[in-house]
Formats: C-alpha cells, sequence, structure tokens
C-alpha cells in the first residue's frame, strides 16, 4: 500500500505549528513542496495563508485544501469559502473562522515520540545503563552540569525527576517525568502547581526536584498526570489524524476491520510503529490476502 | 441494574481472583440485580501478554454497569467501567527479575514493562472509579502507575462458616504451594521449634515434593503433615483446633488465609516481607511479626505454645479484628449506591 | 535495542560523556553471560584409558586392561597428529573470528553513527518546508523585479538602478547651478568664515615647518598610500599641490601630472623641481580646465581649509573634470577622533569646519560619484590606554575591563586622518 501524496504548499516562514504538523502528517502521507511538477494529490495543506501556491490550488476544486493560518494572517472571503479546513492555534478565531476551523496547540510537543516513562521503571533504566540513582536533571535553571541538547531528552527520561523551564518543559511533560517549574512556564503550558507540576522559584526549584525524587508515590503521580496534560493540550497528532480524516485521505477508513483495529489502538495511544501495530497490521494483511484468494 | 463483572481467565487454574469473582456476582444478584460474569482467557508470557489486552478492547458489552477485576480485564469499553483490581500484572511490576518471572531487565523487557504501565495507565483512568481489594494494591498501583485508587476489603470464602475452637497442639496454613507464597519456611522453621508442636499445611501446588523432601532431610518428617486438597468443611475444623495459623507469603496481595485465621480466633505469625498481610497482624496485638528466618518464625511458635494466656489474647483480637468485615458496603460502593 | 527514541545507546552514551561519567563497556550483566563457560580441559587420552579401565572389571581386568593401554596408546599417537591439526584449525579460526569481531565493530559503529529513522524523517519535513519556502522567497523576489524592471524581472534591476542613478544625479547637478539653489541646502552660518591663506597677519609657511611634521616622512606616508591608485589613473591633478614634493615623486616614478596651489613661492619652488604647478585658485582653475582632463585628482589635507560651498562646487568641478572611470583623493583629518579634534585639528587657525567623513560621502555621492569608499589611517596607537594583563586564569571584570578599554581607545584615539576615495562612472 502506497501512501497518499500530499502536496505542500509553503510561505516565507512556517510557523511552528505548521512545522508539527507536517511532522506528523509525514508519518502516514508523503509530501512534496510545490516546487516540482506533481501528478494529481490526495490533497493540499498550505503552511501559510500567505503561500504562493495558493491562488492557484484554490481553483483546482477537486483536490481538498486546508490551510495553517498564522496569527497574524488575514484570511480572504475567497479563501475561507473554498479550503476545507483552516487550521489556527489561536482560539480567538474559531468561532470567526466557523465549523471549518481546527483548533491546533499553540506550544506543542511529539507526543508520539517522546513516549512516557514510569518513575519505576526509570529506576531501572538507570539500574541497568548503569546511571547514578536517584538523578536528578535541571534545566533552564541555573544547573552545575550543563547538557547539551542533543541529551536534554535523554536525561529527562531517564530523570527521577527535573527541575526544568523553557523549551525542554514540554518535552520533560510528555515523558511523564516528574516537573519541577516556575510559575510563568507553568501558565503558559496551561499545568497546575501540585496537580501536573510543582511550582517552585529559581532559587530552590532544584531542591523541590530533590525532595521529588525521594518520593516516588508523588512523583508517578505527577508524571502521569504531566503526560495527561501534554496529550490533553499539546499534541498536534490527534490534529493531523482529525486534519487527514476530514480531508478524506486519512490512512484507514474506520468501516473496515482493519480500521477498528486502529481505532482500538489509538485509543491505548499505541506509539507509530510499534511492535503491536506491526503485528495487528500483518495479521490484518493476512486476512484480507486470504480473503482475496 | 444490569452488571456485567469482567475478569480473565487463566484456563485450567483456580485461584483467588476466581473465588472474588464469583463471590461478586453472586453478592450482586443478592442485592437485587443481574449480575453475570464474563471471561476471556489471557496469557502471562511476555511475547503474548498485550493480546487479550487487545482483545478486551474489541468486547462488545452491553450492560448498565461494568466492574472489571483482574489484568486484562480492565481494557474492557464502557461508559461506566468501575475497577477492583485484586492485583496488578506482577509479573511486569514488582515481581520482574525474580525466578517466577519471563520479565527481566533487559532492554526488551524493559521496553514491554514501559508499553504495559502505560496501556495499563491509560486504561484503569477510563474508569469511573477504581478501587482495589487491599492497601497494598492500591499503593503498588500508585508508586507503579501514579493511579490513585480506594481498598476495599471483602471478607474471605467461608467467613460465616469458620468459627474459634479450642488451641490445640498444631500451626495451620492452607495454600497454594508455590513459591511465591514460601511454604518451605513453615517446615524449616519446624527443626527449630522446641515445643511439641506439629504444622500442618494443606493445599496442592509444584512445590509439594520439594516440601516432603526437606522435611525428611530436617527430620521432622513426621512432625508435619500434608493433607492436600481439604474440603470447606474440613479447613473450618482444621483452623478451629488449630494452636495459630503460620502465613509467610511474599509480599501477598490481600491473602484470605489471614482473615480466614482471624475469623476462627487464630493468631497469625507472618514475617516483615508479606505485604497485605500485614495490613492485618499487628506484631504482639493480633499476631507476632518475624524476621523471617526459620529461627525467628520457630520462636513464634514456640512462644504461643508456652503462653497461653498470649495466645488466647491475640486470638480474640483477631477475630474482633475482621467483625466488620461485609459484603453489603463492598456491592453498595462497587454500584455507586 | 530499546525502541524508545529517547533511550538509544548512543545518545545514553553522549549522555554519560556530558554528565562526565566513565563510558561503558556494555550494559549490566550481559558481558558475563555472554562468555561461555569452560568446558574441562581433559586430555583425551587420560578419559580413554579411564573409561578403559571402567569397563574392564576385576576379573578382565589384566588381559583387558592390557588391551585398554594398547589402545590407548594408539588412540595417543593418532591424537596426538589430530590435536596439532586441530590446534592449527582453532587457531586460524581464532584469527577469523578476530577479523569478524573487528568488522562488526566498525559496523556498528557505523550504524551508530548513522541518524535514526526519526532524524531522517524530520530531515524530510525540513527539507520539503524549505524547499518550499525557498520556493516563496524566489517568488517575492520576482515580484519585486518585475516592479522594478518590468521587462526583465530581477535581471534587469541592477542595469534599471545605475540608470535612475545617474538621471537623478544629473538632475540635482543642473538644480544645483541655478543661483540661489544651493544655499537651500546648507543654512548660511554654520560654518565660520573662510580664513585666506595668502592673507596678511598668519605665517602659514612658518606655522606649517612648526607643526606638521617632517616633510619628507609626510611625503612618504603619501605616496604610500595613494601611489597605487595614482598610478592606475593618470594623468593627476594633485590641488594645493604646496612645493611640489608629491608630483616630483610621482614624476620620478613615471606618473604624469600637473598641480595648482595658492602660494606663489611654493608654485615658484615646484617649478624649481621641474613640476607642471599652476598658481592660483583650484575652482578657478578647474571651471578653466575641459571636462575629463583628469584620471585623478588628489586634494591632500585640503577641503578643511574650504567653506562648504566651495567644497561642493569643488566635488562637482572634479565629477566632470575625472574622465569616466576616475578617481578622486581627499584626505582630511578624522573629526571623529577626539585627539584630533582636541589637538591637530584647532591648532590650524586656517582650518574651516571639520569633515565628517559620511558628510564628505554624501557630498561625493550628490556630485555624481558612482563609488565612494572612505578609508582611514594612522590611529594614535601610542596613546593607547594599555590592556590588564592578569594572565591565563584571570577573574572575570578584566574582560570587561579591558573590552571597556578598547571602545575608549577607538573613540579617543581612532584614526587621525581618512581619505574618501570616490570613482567617476564608467562609460
Amino acid at each position: 500500500m502506497t501512501r497518499p501524496l500530499i502536496e505542500l504548499l509553503v510561505g516565507r516562514d512556517t510557523s511552528p505549528t505548521a512545522r508539527e504538523l507536517v511532522t506528523r502528517v509525514r508519518r502516514w502521507c508523503m509530501l512534496r513542496a510545490s516546487d516540482r511538477a506533481l501528478g494529481p494529490v490526495a490533497a493540499r495543506l498550505a503552511t501559510s495563508a500567505r503561500a504562493p501556491g495558493l491562488p492557484a490550488a484554490m481553483h483546482d476544486r477537486a483536490t481538498p485544501l486546508a490551510v495553517v493560518v498564522a496569527r497574524d494572517e488575514t484570511v480572504s472571503n475567497e479563501l475561507r469559502d473554498r479550503a476545507e479546513l483552516l487550521i489556527t492555534d489561536d482560539p480567538a478565531r474559531v468561532d470567526d473562522f466557523g465549523p471549518r476551523t481546527l483548533l491546533a496547540p499553540a506550544y506543542t510537543v511529539d507526543a508520539e515520540r517522546h513516549l512516557a516513562i514510569a518513575p519505576f521503571l526509570r529506576e531501572r533504566w538507570r539500574h541497568r545503563l548503569r546511571f547514578p540513582s536517584p538523578f536528578t536533571v535541571v534545566l533552564g535553571f541555573p544547573s552545575p552540569t550543563p547538557l547539551r541538547p542533543e541529551t536534554e531528552a535523554t536525561a529527562l527520561a531517564l530523570a527521577s525527576a527535573a527541575a526544568v523551564r523553557g523549551n525542554a518543559t514540554l518535552v520533560a511533560l510528555a515523558l511523564g517525568t516528574p516537573v519541577v517549574t516556575d510559575a510563568a512556564t507553568a501558565a503558559l503550558l496551561g499545568a497546575t502547581d501540585g496537580h501536573d507540576v510543582l511550582v517552585a522559584s529559581a532559587s530552590n526549584a532544584a531542591e523541590v526536584a530533590g525532595g521529588l525524587a525521594a518520593d516516588m508515590v508523588e512523583a508517578a503521580r505527577l508524571g502521569c498526570e504531566a503526560r495527561a496534560l501534554v496529550e490533553r493540550e499539546h499534541d498536534v497528532g490527534p490534529v493531523a489524524r482529525t486534519m487527514l480524516t476530514r480531508l478524506g485521505v486519512a490512512l484507514v477508513a474506520p468501516d473496515v476491520p482493519l480500521g477498528s483495529l486502529q481505532l482500538r489502538l489509538d485509543e491505548l495511544h499505541t506509539p507509530f510503529d510499534a511492535s503491536p501495530v506491526r503485528r495487528a497490521v500483518a495479521a490484518c494483511e493476512a486476512l484480507t490476502s486470504a480473503a482475496v484468494a | 441494574m444490569d452488571i456485567a463483572v469482567c475478569g480473565a481467565q487463566v484456563v485450567f487454574t483456580r485461584g483467588g481472583a476466581e473465588l472474588l469473582m464469583e463471590q461478586l456476582v453472586e453478592r450482586l444478584a443478592a442485592a437485587g440485580h443481574r449480575a453475570e460474569l464474563i471471561r476471556l482467557p489471557g496469557a502471562w508470557d511476555r511475547e503474548r501478554v498485550f493480546d487479550a489486552a487487545l482483545a478486551w478492547r474489541f468486547v462488545p458489552v452491553d450492560a448498565d454497569l461494568v466492574i472489571a477485576t483482574n489484568f486484562p480485564s480492565y481494557f474492557v469499553r464502557h461508559p461506566r467501567k468501575i475497577v477492583w483490581l485484586p492485583h496488578q500484572h506482577r509479573i511486569a511490576y514488582d515481581a520482574a527479575d525474580t525466578p517466577w518471572s519471563d520479565f527481566g531487565l533487559d532492554d526488551q523487557s524493559l521496553d514491554a514493562q514501559r508499553l504495559l504501565a502505560d496501556w495499563d495507565t491509560r486504561a484503569l483512568s477510563e474508569a469511573e472509579r477504581i478501587f482495589t481489594i487491599s492497601g497494598v494494591v492500591s499503593e503498588r498501583l500508585a508508586r507503579y502507575n501514579g493511579v490513585a485508587s480506594q481498598p476495599l476489603y471483602h471478607p474471605p470464602p467461608l467467613y460465616d462458616e469458620l468459627h474459634p475452637g479450642p488451641f490445640g497442639n498444631y500451626v495451620f496454613c492452607a495454600t497454594r504451594l508455590e513459591r511465591n507464597k514460601r511454604p518451605e519456611l513453615l517446615v524449616e522453621s519446624l527443626a527449630h521449634v522446641q515445643a511439641p508442636v506439629r504444622a500442618v499445611v494443606a493445599g496442592r501446588g509444584s512445590r509439594r515434593d520439594n516440601l516432603i523432601r526437606r522435611a525428611r532431610e530436617l527430620g521432622v518428617g513426621d512432625r508435619v503433615e500434608l493433607p492436600g486438597f481439604v474440603d470447606d468443611d474440613e479447613l473450618v475444623e482444621r483452623f478451629a483446633n488449630a494452636l495459630a495459623v503460620v502465613y509467610t507469603p511474599h509480599e501477598e496481595d490481600y491473602g484470605y488465609v489471614t482473615l480466614q485465621a482471624f475469623r476462627a480466633g487464630k493468631p497469625v505469625i507472618t514475617t516483615a516481607d508479606s505485604g497485605g498481610v500485614l495490613e492485618w497482624v499487628e506484631d504482639g496485638v493480633t499476631g507476632l511479626v518475624t524476621d523471617g528466618t526459620p529461627a525467628g518464625i520457630a520462636k513464634a511458635i514456640d512462644r504461643l505454645a508456652t503462653d497461653h494466656e498470649l495466645v488466647e489474647r491475640l486470638g480474640a483480637a483477631a477475630r474482633e479484628r475482621v467483625s466488620t468485615l461485609s459484603w453489603a458496603p463492598v456491592v453498595a460502593r462497587l454500584t455507586g449506591a | 535495542m530499546t525502541s524508545h527514541p529517547d533511550l538509544q545507546r548512543r545518545l545514553v552514551n553522549e549522555l554519560r560523556a556530558d554528565l562526565g561519567a566513565e563510558p561503558q563497556q556494555g550494559p549490566a550483566g550481559e558481558t558475563a553471560n555472554d562468555v561461555a563457560p569452560h568446558i574441562t580441559d581433559e586430555p583425551k587420552t587420560r578419559r580413554a584409558k579411564r573409561a578403559a579401565r571402567r569397563v574392564a572389571g576385576p576379573a578382565w581386568h589384566r588381559f583387558i586392561g592390557r588391551i585398554a593401554d594398547a589402545t590407548a596408546t594408539r588412540l595417543r599417537t593418532n591424537q596426538s597428529t589430530e590435536r596439532d591439526r586441530l590446534a592449527v584449525e582453532d587457531e586460524l579460526m581464532h584469527v577469523e573470528v578476530e577479523l569478524v569481531h573487528g568488522e562488526l565493530n566498525a559496523f556498528r559503529a557505523a550504524v551508530d553513527a548513522l541518524p535514526s529513522i526519526d532524524e531522517v524523517q524530520s530531515l524530510t519535513v525540513n527539507l520539503e518546508l524549505m524547499k518550499g519556502e525557498l520556493g516563496a522567497f524566489h517568488q517575492t523576489l520576482e515580484d519585486l523585479g518585475r516592479a522594478i524592471s518590468p521587462g526583465a524581472g530581477i535581471d534587469g534591476v541592477p542595469r534599471q538602478f545605475a540608470e535612475l542613478r545617474t538621471q537623478i544625479n544629473a538632475l540635482d547637478r543642473r538644480l544645483r547651478t541655478k543661483p540661489g539653489a544651493i544655499a537651500d541646502d546648507f543654512p548660511a552660518g554654520s560654518a565660520p568664515d573662510v580664513v585666506s591663506t595668502d592673507g596678511p597677519g598668519f605665517d602659514y609657511v612658518g606655522f606649517e615647518h612648526r607643526f606638521r611634521g617632517d616633510p619628507d616622512e609626510i611625503l612618504a606616508r603619501t605616496e604610500e598610500r595613494y601611489l597605487e591608485l595614482l598610478t592606475a589613473n593618470q594623468p593627476v591633478l594633485d590641488i594645493g599641490c604646496g612645493r611640489g614634493e608629491l608630483l616630483a615623486g610621482l614624476a620620478a616614478r613615471g606618473v604624469r601630472g600637473e598641480g595648482v596651489d595658492l602660494d606663489a613661492e611654493m608654485i615658484a619652488e615646484a617649478r624649481a623641481r621641474g613640476v607642471e604647478a599652476h598658481l592660483g585658485d583650484a575652482l578657478e582653475f578647474l571651471r578653466a580646465t575641459t571636462e575629463g582632463s583628469y584620471g585623478s585628482i588628489c586634494a591632500i589635507q585640503v577641503v578643511e581649509h574650504l567653506h562648504i560651498r566651495q567644497v561642493v562646487e569643488l566635488l562637482d568641478l572634479a565629477a566632470t573634470r575625472l574622465r569616466p572611470g576616475g578617481v578622486l583623493i581627499a584626505e582630511t583629518p578624522n573629526p571623529t577622533s577626539m585627539i584630533v579634534l582636541s589637538r591637530s585639528y584647532i591648532l590650524d587657525p586656517t582650518h574651516v569646519w571639520p569633515l565628517h567623513p559620511s558628510l564628505l560621502t554624501f557630498l561625493c555621492e550628490r556630485a555624481g560619484f558612482l563609488e565612494v569608499e572612505e578609508r582611514f589611517f594612522g590611529p594614535a596607537e601610542e596613546l593607547y590606554l594599555p590592556m590588564v594583563d592578569a594572565g591565563d586564569e584571570s577573574p572575570p571584570w578584566v574582560a570587561t575591563v579591558n573590552q571597556a578599554f578598547t571602545q575608549l581607545n577607538q573613540i579617543l584615539f581612532g584614526p587621525q586622518d581618512y581619505a574618501i576615495v570616490a570613482s567617476t562612472p564608467d562609460e
């Protein structure tokens, strides 16, 4: 089965939301930017309302079109009528755009890449990989051992607890890391002190994280809530899936057996390409080929 | 209300979980509900552990309320799902890397444990309410999955039949003869016991031959009785006439034996690592908690055998301790009444 | 290998290195288990003997024992050759295994160095997005190009701009040649009255002798700065040529040129050196010259002696009297250096007004020069504030102080002269 082909219409600047959306769509579809002659495509995705290819694409009414609208962009009435979907990360514009709007998170992390690891398993991994335990990670706050961006996620995946603010915070939350952060970051990400994160000042964040590392039950609870928060508020995966479905290019239609299996596996948030998915797909392929024979 | 009780089945095996499900269905019916037990077979080896979980996702259950019990029956989908968890899939949690688990600490095992923990958390979080059968199970759920739950204690089987009796000259234990129940400890401790006390270990299991051999090696073969499976009536009498009950499992979830012993007015001798047993056995109040060595257990047996006043005091307190257990509040809370 | 993207062994090892821990050989437990248990190394002959003895019961002991010993002896001979052969093969196989191990490790290292599927995917996405972004930029540029140069698009823009500029400068010049127009550009009264160097009361020659420094040195410096330019653009007109030292030096190198100066005595000296020198006002001289006469015109330390109107006229005249592609060099004290303002500049009472490099550049552009370059010379390095040197392990404030000193040095003791090098458009 070949993947559906989606044409990208790209403007001069790609917003982070659009970038994340495109990355996720890439997992189900092939993507091509509009610089080459393409045959028929399953759909078009414009990453900006100012994308130069957009006017031409609007004339091709046979191909569904989704447009990611950046915060500073205006949308012409023509585009509003023509596009199947308008995607925005600004809740204020949902009403303005009407029922064809899809709301995307403003601050996103790839929840299918940074899979949650429960604190007790972190401990087992640390033991296996011969890491110190407990292991408290400090990122974005003053730290005696600064980390390179490449190893931040790995450190967070192994951490007993983390004092973190800035870009890495969402990664930490997605990994189910027990997180201590500052009030501004918590507010920005919609996290609640004591529920999904602990809020501390810059001066004592590392200390609070150290205390959290020693409290396995509280750490497990926070990690669980943190992951739930990310899946609920900051994951583009569901948006990408909804978008493809509404454009009619979803890989699997829900009314075939494979479709419902996919749905069940989605429900369990099976990581993309994890072994159960492969097994399930293989099993269903066996079924379909048997039926064909 | 139409209530579907869901439980996993290990074909050709019966244990505490089966008793629990059957009892629950019975009690729900007694409370005026239509209740049925739905069971799907599961496999516990690492390679197939996810299969049954996924299968439960597809089971269409038409009922007003679903009460799911053991792993992976709580993967069932229902808008009104209640979970009453007897225990987690322990060989992937606290019992990983033990001789009876095929989940080790290698990469693949840890990957599988991660996926299982993730799925468990997800499926459990869908539930309207989560209960467990004991504080130990709740504590593990909080520690491993970060999921909050409430322990909901229920009376053990034969609760109504069990009764106190005279303190006899044997210590008793009724348990499956498996490694995690550690029946050897009692046999080995007998070699250190000074008082003229015998041991009766009822129940079947794979460790039976080993126990007989061990007793012979230690020269206590004539003081150990292994009656095998005993029927309910005999069990009640064996409890009633015992001096005390020795129950030394490793990290037990709940432990009917403890509750049955208490109901029969017998103190329980246990170890400091017996898990759920310790929710009931308070050292010097309802029983004796030992260090888990044969000598330590022997010392506790000798103490009870020689101090009649002590054994009577502990026995009375033990019976009192379980006097309030009843199915009515369990049914009420599970059905949200 | 784990399937969790964040726990790839490569990343874990990098993290370990970042944390300053020792790199690990392999995951815990694995190395020990990989070693095969040692097989007991009992010689085969002894085993055969023992087996033979076991078979032989007491009754048969002597008879069978003898046969067993004979068999054992034969076996020993056979086996020792066999063993030698096996030993050689074993050795060979060891070598082969080592080789394979080496290759395997190299392969493993190569695989570890490869980007993960994850990275490849994100790179693919980035590539497609960048292609799109580039396309959009290209589109924008094309649009801009078409707005400027409707016929040729973006490729026609440079030519279009050059034409427009020439037109504007021409218009500008025509406007300014109208009487009174220039006064609007430069409000009167902003500069002091011109001090004539040929008037009575001030002995400029004497002043110059005393303060301008060694004439030979000045000449050498000037030649060093401009010789190449002047050689390339002949003939040269030296405005304010004085005693004609520069022109004489140039002539010695075969560079043609002439000069003009207000001072009759100096002109006489210049002529005595064989330099073609004209007595009179530079502006008047230029007005009388035909257009396109010179390859280069230089005015070394001249413009600061002129009133702004004269500067403008000088530049206008220079732009036309130079042939296309010719060069104007105007050197003057650099007023953006404080040491210049506080010392050398105000020392000379014949200076009219300090000329900021940007002003002079602006005026040159307005006069119609195409390329205008500012060249700076001679910072007062001998006056520089010294840097603090606290050795290798200096405290952080040292860097701050040194940075501040560097800035101060720039402002206080920066280049003392600058020259505008402006060229007229090619034909």
